[in-house]
């Protein structure tokens, strides 16, 4: 509680840690991240480039050469369809969770075994097919109560006993300060998260708490594509969306010329600030079906045909204007940045598309 | 660059090449000022070469060796190689030992004719915040610590470096790959209401 009168008062600005759970109007963030849609929206905001996506890890394992394959114009569309699921899985979001609540309840007090050992006693269940976060952990006090471990127990016995791959039986030093702002300030940012997504679970409070501080870290220094391909950017976007900070990610959306995504992250935010936690059952609204609509139409526009390209192009590109400048108008924080930058855009398209056209008019006289 | 029979003096103390600058001599007739001399405003000073120093008694501070690395002294001597690479052990025979030797230092002095590349330079101290010389001895394609029958530390250097490398791993400074974790999203979602 203390902690939290503290977060009030302190006026650190962008480098301030929240979690998620803060705010008038607690709400779980669990109920909006699975959604189908939430979850398509976060695969589409990715840039999805196979190089970075596919880049292999170093982990100590022996090296095969290439294999060159001959293949069939069959087994190429068979292996492309298997690339595109291995992308899927490659970029699945970590899991966006609220702070996880104590479980920690006794479940048999016995005081004639006071004295008996001097040390408590912990029982684990290690079926090999059980969850780990269901698995069956008790601990036995030297007082003789019985009782369930806590969390942080729990995750060091199951390490002790169930080992994972890559994380420590205790938090590493890194994700402590000063350390943690340490590697921040190197921009060592996908390590962090590699790191933090093996070490922890994603209600742990240390796992927000990090996640949390990267992701500040990362708007502030405007550092985007950093996390571009990678399976964190989804969950960025999610964090800005969710916490109404989303005008700096727009901004640089705008100056890359990525309308699309810029609506897609709109999109995304107004699906975050629904009251009514999003359920796959529930039609798209009205409002949703308008802005697919953009979505469907900028993407058919995609392949470049001759003549009414252009016409085309601007009129799909008027449709996302039309949504970025209400977004800007009504809800952003930054608006006169995102207007100057929105400006600058159509300047440069409306002269690219005037080259385009005196370049056709001249090879039409040639 | 110094002919390689007088390495050992080069790889001493730090010292690199010694620069011949061109003085003007004074029968030349030439009036210049001390400073002239000295060369342009803002260059290093001039490397020297210094007698071999056996002694390892007294422990560089690591601040020392971070520094170290990023001069003019250890380009001179090293280039842009590992400080491993120049090194070749001597012994019997055309296959190594298993095994480098066990130290190149006892009772705080150089005990031997061939000291290993961590032993023989006392300015490389491998420190966890030593990121520069401890990525020389991580493999590029594999992240994996070279073993001795590359590096040709000596056993109780080669133990060093691997507490350095967990240290660094703890603490954040070596950025390193994890393997990826994949999330069975049922054990997450919220239970249906």
């Amino acid at each position: 509680m203390a902690f939290r009168r503290l977060l009030s008062f302190n006026h650190v600005g962008n480098n301030f840690c929240r979690k998620y759970c803060q705010g008038v109007a607690s709400r779980d963030p669990s109920l909006y991240f699975f959604s189908s849609r939430v979850q398509e929206l976060l695969f589409q905001l990715n840039d999805r480039q196979h190089d970075l996506v596919f880049k292999p890890r170093k982990l100590g394992q022996k090296l095969d050469a290439p294999q060159y394959v001959f293949m069939t114009d069959e087994d190429l569309d068979k292996e492309r369809r298997r690339i595109e699921q291995c992308l899927r899985e490659k970029l699945q979001v970590p899991p966006v969770l609220g702070p996880r609540k104590p479980i920690e309840r006794v479940l048999a007090k016995d005081p004639r075994l006071e004295g008996l050992h001097d040390s408590k006693l912990v029982c684990i269940d290690i079926s090999p097919d059980l969850s780990d976060r269901k698995r069956m952990i008790t601990v036995r006090e030297p007082d003789g109560t019985l009782r369930t471990a806590n969390w942080h127990e729990r995750g060091r016995i199951n390490q002790i006993f169930l080992p994972v791959d890559g994380r420590t039986v205790t938090m590493p030093k890194m994700f402590e300060e000063p350390h943690l702002t340490e590697c921040l300030d190197r921009e060592e940012y996908v390590s962090v998260l590699d790191r933090a997504c093996v070490q922890f679970e994603p209600d742990d409070p240390d796992y927000i708490r990090v996640t949390s501080a990267t992701y500040d870290h990362v708007d502030a220094a405007r550092l985007y594509e950093r996390l571009q391909s990678t399976r964190h950017f989804g969950a960025l976007a999610f964090y800005l969306a969710w916490h109404r900070r989303i005008d700096n990610l727009l901004l640089y959306f705008i100056q890359l010329e990525k309308l699309d995504q810029a609506v897609k992250l709109i999109h995304l935010y107004r699906l975050l600030r629904s009251a009514e936690p999003i359920s796959d059952q529930t039609p798209p609204t009205r409002q949703e079906s308008s802005q697919s609509d953009g979505f469907s139409s900028s993407s058919e526009s995609g392949p470049e045909s001759e003549s009414s390209s252009s016409d085309s192009d601007s009129d799909s590109e008027g449709v996302q204007l039309d949504i970025i400048r209400d977004y800007i108008e009504n809800a952003s924080v930054k608006r006169p940045v995102l207007e100057l930058a929105l400006q600058n855009f159509q300047h440069l398209s409306a002269e690219r598309r005037r080259v385009e056209r005196e370049q056709r008019r001249a090879d039409g006289r040639q | 660059m110094l002919c390689r029979s007088t390495a050992r003096l080069c790889l001493s103390a730090g010292a690199a090449l010694c620069q011949s600058a061109a003085r003007p001599s004074p029968s030349a007739g030439l009036r210049t000022s001390a400073v002239a001399l000295a060369g342009p405003v803002g260059a290093e000073p001039p490397l020297e070469l210094r007698p071999l120093n056996k002694d390892r008694s007294n422990p560089v501070p690591v601040e020392t060796s971070i520094a170290y690395l990023q001069s003019a002294a250890y380009r001179a001597t090293y280039g842009s190689e590992p400080v491993w690479r120049s090194y070749r052990r001597n012994h019997k025979g055309h296959i190594p030992p298993r095994k480098t030797r066990r130290t190149c230092i006892r009772g705080g002095q150089l005990s031997t004719g061939n000291p290993c590349p961590a032993c023989r330079d006392e300015y490389l101290v491998l420190d966890y915040r030593n990121v520069a010389l401890l990525r020389q001895f991580v493999s590029e394609s594999t992240g994996e610590i070279l073993d001795t029958s590359r590096t040709g530390l000596c056993q109780v250097k080669h133990r060093e470096l691997l507490a350095a490398m967990t240290k660094a791993r703890e603490y954040g400074t070596l950025a390193f790959d994890v393997p990826f974790r994949v999330y069975d999203y049922s054990e997450y979602k919220p239970s249906a209401a």
